[in-house]
C-alpha cells in the first residue's frame, strides 16, 4: 500500500510537467541550482575523506550538515503547508487505509520531487567525508537512512501542527507575518552576522555538541563519533536517535489519526465574532460615492486580507530592517560617508508600495466581477483605489524615510528625500493604475496562503514586463534626483527644495495623467482583465 | 400585470411605492410606450470562441418581460458563458446582447443599471461582514447612503440574514453565500435578474426562501432568467424555458411549448440525448 502511495505522488511529480514548458524550465534551473550547491559540498566532503581528519572537523562537519538540513525540513512546513498536498490526510481519508501505511507512504514520498531528490544527493555526499575509515562509511549510510525517518517524521509532525495553527486565523496571520520578517531579516541578519563570524566560528563546536544531542543531529553526531573511535558515546547516540525516532513515529501517528477524524472540520468559523447590525466599519469613515466606497473597500481588504497586510509589513519592515543593519554593512571603520544600501533602499522601498496598486485587482480575482457588473466608472475604480492605498502608504513611507534619513544621520536631506519617496508612491500608483488593466500579476487566490507560488505558462514574458513597469516608476524619480545628488554635492538648501518640489510635482502629474488614462482602459478592457485576474488560481 | 409589490426594491419603475392604486396600470413617466415593448433580454446571433473550441455558437434569444425564464443545458453547454456574455462579464466574439433596448456591450453603464447579475462560481469580496458586502455593492451603484441603507436592511430580512449580518462572509454557508449574492444583484432594484446556478448548495429552506423572493420579484414586474439543471425545479418555477447542448439553443419558447405534452426531463433527455440504456452494474447489486 505504501509503494501504491509512493506511485501515486510519483505520477503527480510527473504531471506536473504535462504541457507546461515553464515547470520544466522552473524544474531545470532550480536542479541545477541545487545540484551545483550540492556536488560543490560533495566535492568539498570529498576532500576531507582523502585522508584521515581531525575527528572535531568531521564532528562539526557531519553534525553540521545535519542540524542544517533538519532545520529546513523542519522550518518550511510550518510556512508553506499545503503547497504539496498529494499524500496530506484531507485527500486520503474516504480510502482505507491504515495511519502506518499513510506514514510509510508520505515517509517515502518526502523523497520524491526536487528537494527529496537534493537531500538524498546531499546526504550520500556528505558521508564521503568518512571515506578514509571505510568501515565508518557504512557505518554512515546505515545511520543516516536512520537519521532521515527521524528527520521526516518530525518534519511531518510539523507540517500537522501547522495544519491546526493555520486554521485559528489569528496564528495563521502570525505565523504568516512572522516567517515574512524572517524571510525580509534573512540577508540583513547574515550579513550583521558576517561581522561577528570569528565569534560564531568559536562557538560552532558548542554548538555542534548541543545539536548533536538533539533530535537535530543526533544521528549524524553517532557517526561522528565512530569516526573518533568513542564507541560507549557511538551507543549512547544511537540510542538516543531510536528513542528519538520512535517517539517522533508516535506522536506523528497520533496527531495523523486525530487530523484524520477532523477532516472538514478545520475551515471556517461558525462561531465567528460578528459586529452589530448597523455597524458599517470603515465603510463609515469614507463617503457614500463609489469612489468613496472602492477607497474603504481598499484599505479593509490591506488590513485584513492576509495576502495583503504582507504589503503592509513590507514597508515598515523594510525601513527598520535596513535602518538598523544596512548602514553597518557598509561603514567600514567608520567611514560614515561612504554610500550604504539605504540610498538604494530609499528609493526602492517607495516604487515597491506603489507598485502594490497593480496587484490590487489581481488581489480581488474574480470577486472584481461585482465592479464589472455595476458598471463602475473607470474613475471611480481607478481613483477608488488609489485613494485606499495611499492613505495607508504615504503616512508610512513618510515615517520610514524619516526614520531612515534620521539613523543615517542625514537629517540635513530630509526634505529633498521626503520629496522623493512620496513622489514615488505617487508615480508607482499612477503608472501602475495603467499597466494593470493591460498586464494582471499574478496573486493567490482569496484564502490562499500568500506564499503560494503561481502556475504561469507565460511567466518569464510577463516578469520582463514587470521589471519594464518597475523601471517605469524609477523613471519618474529621476529628475528629482538629479536635483537631489547636485544639492549633496553643493550642500545647497534652495537646491534641496527645487529637489523636493520637482519630486513632488513630477509624482502627482504621474498620478493624475496614469488614472486618467487608466479609466479609459478600464472602460474598454474591464471584461478582459477580468477574466485574466478570475483565471488565477 | 398586478401591482403588488411586497418588496420595495424590486420595482425600479415604481417610484411612489404603496401609493399607487392597484387598478391603475404602471404607467412610467418619461419612458417612451415603444421602449417598454422591448424584450427584458434579447441575444442576436451570439458566439463565442475559446482559441479552437466553440463554446457558444450563435444563440439567437428573447427573453420576454415578466417572464421567469429557465436555461437549462448539461454541464459544458455553454449556459455560463452565454449568461456571461449578456452581461458584460465576458466580451462576445461575435452578436449582440440588448437588455431593455440597451446594447450591453455598446453601452455597457446602462445596460448594467437595468441587470442584476448572481455569477456562478466567483468569489466575493468575503473579508466583508454580509451588511458590508450589500452595502458596498449599492455604493458601486451610485445610490444615495440613506437608500443603501435602508435597502440593505430590507434585503437582510427577506433572505433571513439579519443574524448573520455583523459576521464575514467568508465564514457563511453556502446556501448564505448565495443569499447574500443575491441581494448585491438586486441593491440597484434591477428590472431583470439574471441568476447561474442560483439553487446549487443551496438547503432546501434557504431554496424555498430564494423562490419565494423571486416569485415575488417577478409579480412585481421583474424578469428573471436562471440556469439550472435542476429540471423539477425549472418546471415547477419557470413559465418560460430553452434548452441548450453544446453551444446551442435546441429548444425555446413558453414551459408548455417545450416540453410538449411530457414532462420537462424527459423532453430534454429526447432533445440532448447522451442517455446510456443501463443493465445495471452486477457487482454492486447485493440481493
Amino acid at each position: 500500500m505504501a509503494l501504491t502511495l509512493l506511485s501515486l505522488k510519483w505520477r503527480y511529480f510527473l504531471a506536473s510537467f504535462k504541457g507546461n514548458v515553464w515547470v520544466i524550465v522552473g524544474f531545470i534551473l532550480g536542479g541545477l541550482y541545487g545540484l551545483g550547491i550540492v556536488s560543490s559540498w560533495t566535492f568539498a566532503s570529498l576532500m576531507l575523506g582523502f585522508e584521515e581528519t581531525e575527528p572535531q572537523t568531521i564532528t562539526l562537519w557531519l553534525v553540521g550538515f545535519g542540524t542544517v538540513l533538519s532545520l529546513a525540513w523542519w522550518l518550511v512546513p510550518l510556512f508553506t503547508s499545503g503547497t504539496d498536498a498529494t499524500l496530506d490526510p484531507d485527500h486520503l481519508a474516504p480510502y482505507p487505509l491504515r495511519p502506518r501505511e499513510i506514514m510509510v507512504g508520505q515517509l517515502l514520498g518526502g523523497f520524491v520531487g526536487l528537494t527529496g531528490f537534493l537531500t538524498l544527493l546531499a546526504v550520500l555526499g556528505t558521508g564521503l567525508a568518512t571515506l578514509s575509515k571505510p568501515l565508518v562509511f557504512i557505518f554512515y549510510l546505515v545511520v543516516a537512512a536512520l537519521g532521515l525517518v527521524l528527520m521526516i517524521s518530525v518534519s511531518r509532525i510539523f507540517s500537522l501542527i501547522a495544519i491546526e495553527l493555520n486554521s485559528i486565523p489569528v496564528v495563521r496571520q502570525v505565523l504568516l507575518i512572522l516567517g515574512f520578517l524572517l524571510l525580509l531579516g534573512a540577508g540583513p541578519l547574515i550579513v550583521a552576522s558576517a561581522f561577528t563570524l570569528q565569534t560564531f566560528y568559536d562557538s560552532l563546536p558548542v554548538i555542534a555538541e548541543v545539536a548533536g544531542w538533539t533530535p537535530l543531529a543526533s544521528a549524524f553526531s553517532a557517526v561522528a563519533a565512530a569516526y573518533e573511535g568513542a564507541w560507549g558515546m557511538v551507543l549512547l547516540k544511537l540510542a538516543l536517535t531510536c528513542i528519538y525516532a520512535v517517539l517522533a513515529w508516535l506522536l506523528w501517528k497520533k496527531l495523523l489519526v486525530r487530523a484524520m477524524e477532523r477532516i472538514g472540520t478545520l475551515r471556517g468559523d461558525p462561531v465567528a465574532k460578528t459586529v452589530e447590525a448597523g455597524k458599517l466599519g470603515i465603510f463609515d469613515r469614507f463617503p457614500a460615492t463609489p469612489t468613496g466606497a472602492i477607497a474603504a473597500r481598499t484599505v479593509h481588504s490591506l488590513i485584513k486580507d492576509p495576502r495583503m497586510n504582507m504589503n503592509l509589513v513590507m514597508v515598515p519592515g523594510f525601513y527598520l530592517l535596513f535602518s538598523l543593519f544596512g548602514r553597518i554593512s557598509f561603514s567600514d571603520g567608520g567611514d560614515k560617508v561612504g554610500f550604504n544600501t539605504n540610498w538604494f533602499m530609499l528609493v526602492f522601498i517607495p516604487i515597491m508600495a506603489g507598485y502594490v496598486y497593480a496587484y490590487l485587482v489581481s488581489y480581488d480575482n474574480s470577486a472584481f466581477s461585482m465592479h464589472v457588473l455595476a458598471g463602475v466608472s473607470g474613475k471611480a475604480d481607478r481613483w477608488g483605489r488609489a485613494w485606499g492605498l495611499l492613505i495607508i502608504m504615504l503616512p508610512l513611507v513618510a515615517a520610514g524615510t524619516i526614520f531612515m534619513t534620521f539613523m543615517g544621520g542625514n537629517l540635513h536631506l530630509l526634505a529633498p528625500l521626503l520629496g522623493l519617496s512620496l513622489g514615488l508612491v505617487l508615480s508607482g500608483v499612477g503608472v501602475s493604475a495603467v499597466a494593470d488593466m493591460n498586464i494582471s500579476i499574478p496573486a493567490p487566490p482569496p484564502g490562499a496562503s500568500p506564499f503560494k507560488t503561481q502556475r504561469q505558462s507565460d511567466g518569464f514574458a510577463k516578469g520582463l514586463l514587470r521589471m519594464l513597469v518597475m523601471l517605469i516608476i524609477l523613471i519618474c524619480g529621476v529628475p528629482g534626483l538629479i536635483l537631489l545628488v547636485l544639492a549633496t554635492g553643493s550642500d545647497s538648501q534652495t537646491l534641496g527644495w527645487a529637489s523636493a518640489a520637482v519630486s513632488l510635482v513630477v509624482g502627482v502629474v504621474v498620478l493624475v495623467v496614469g488614472i486618467h488614462l487608466g479609466a479609459r482602459s478600464f472602460e474598454k478592457n474591464a471584461p478582459e482583465t477580468l477574466q485574466r485576474v478570475s483565471a488565477f488560481y | 400585470m398586478t401591482h403588488e409589490s411586497p418588496t420595495p426594491w424590486n420595482n425600479p419603475a415604481d417610484t411612489s411605492t404603496a401609493a399607487v392604486p392597484a387598478q391603475q396600470p404602471p404607467v412610467v413617466p418619461n419612458t417612451p410606450a415603444a421602449e417598454r415593448r422591448q424584450p427584458a433580454l434579447d441575444i442576436q446571433g451570439l458566439v463565442k470562441v475559446f482559441r479552437d473550441k466553440v463554446a457558444v455558437d450563435g444563440i439567437n434569444l428573447t427573453v420576454p418581460r415578466g417572464s421567469f425564464y429557465g436555461l437549462v443545458g448539461r454541464n459544458g453547454a455553454g449556459k455560463t458563458t452565454t449568461l456571461s456574455m449578456s452581461t458584460g462579464m465576458l466580451r462576445p466574439t461575435q452578436g449582440q446582447v440588448f437588455i431593455d433596448g440597451t446594447d450591453v456591450w455598446l453601452q455597457p453603464r446602462e445596460a448594467k443599471k437595468k441587470v442584476g447579475v448572481l455569477p456562478d462560481g466567483v468569489y466575493l469580496f468575503d473579508k466583508l461582514t454580509g451588511e458590508q458586502l450589500i452595502t458596498y455593492a449599492g455604493r458601486l451603484h451610485g445610490l444615495d447612503k440613506a437608500t443603501v441603507a435602508e435597502r440593505t436592511a430590507d434585503l437582510l430580512t427577506a433572505m433571513d440574514l439579519q443574524e448573520a449580518a455583523g459576521r464575514r462572509v467568508s465564514d457563511y454557508s453556502a446556501g448564505m453565500t448565495k443569499k447574500v449574492a443575491l441581494a448585491v444583484a438586486m441593491i440597484h432594484a434591477p428590472s431583470l435578474l439574471v441568476l447561474d446556478e442560483p439553487f446549487e448548495a443551496v438547503d432546501p429552506v434557504s431554496a424555498s426562501n430564494i423562490q419565494d423572493i423571486l416569485k415575488a420579484y417577478v409579480a412585481g414586474g421583474g424578469t428573471v432568467i436562471l440556469s439550472s439543471h435542476v429540471m423539477d425545479l425549472v418546471q415547477r418555477l419557470c413559465d418560460h424555458v430553452a434548452i441548450m447542448n453544446q453551444g446551442r439553443i435546441v429548444a425555446a419558447g413558453s414551459l408548455d411549448e417545450v416540453r410538449a405534452g411530457s414532462s420537462l426531463e424527459e423532453r430534454f433527455v429526447d432533445l440532448v440525448g447522451g442517455r446510456v440504456k443501463s443493465e445495471g452494474i452486477s457487482w454492486l447489486s447485493h440481493s
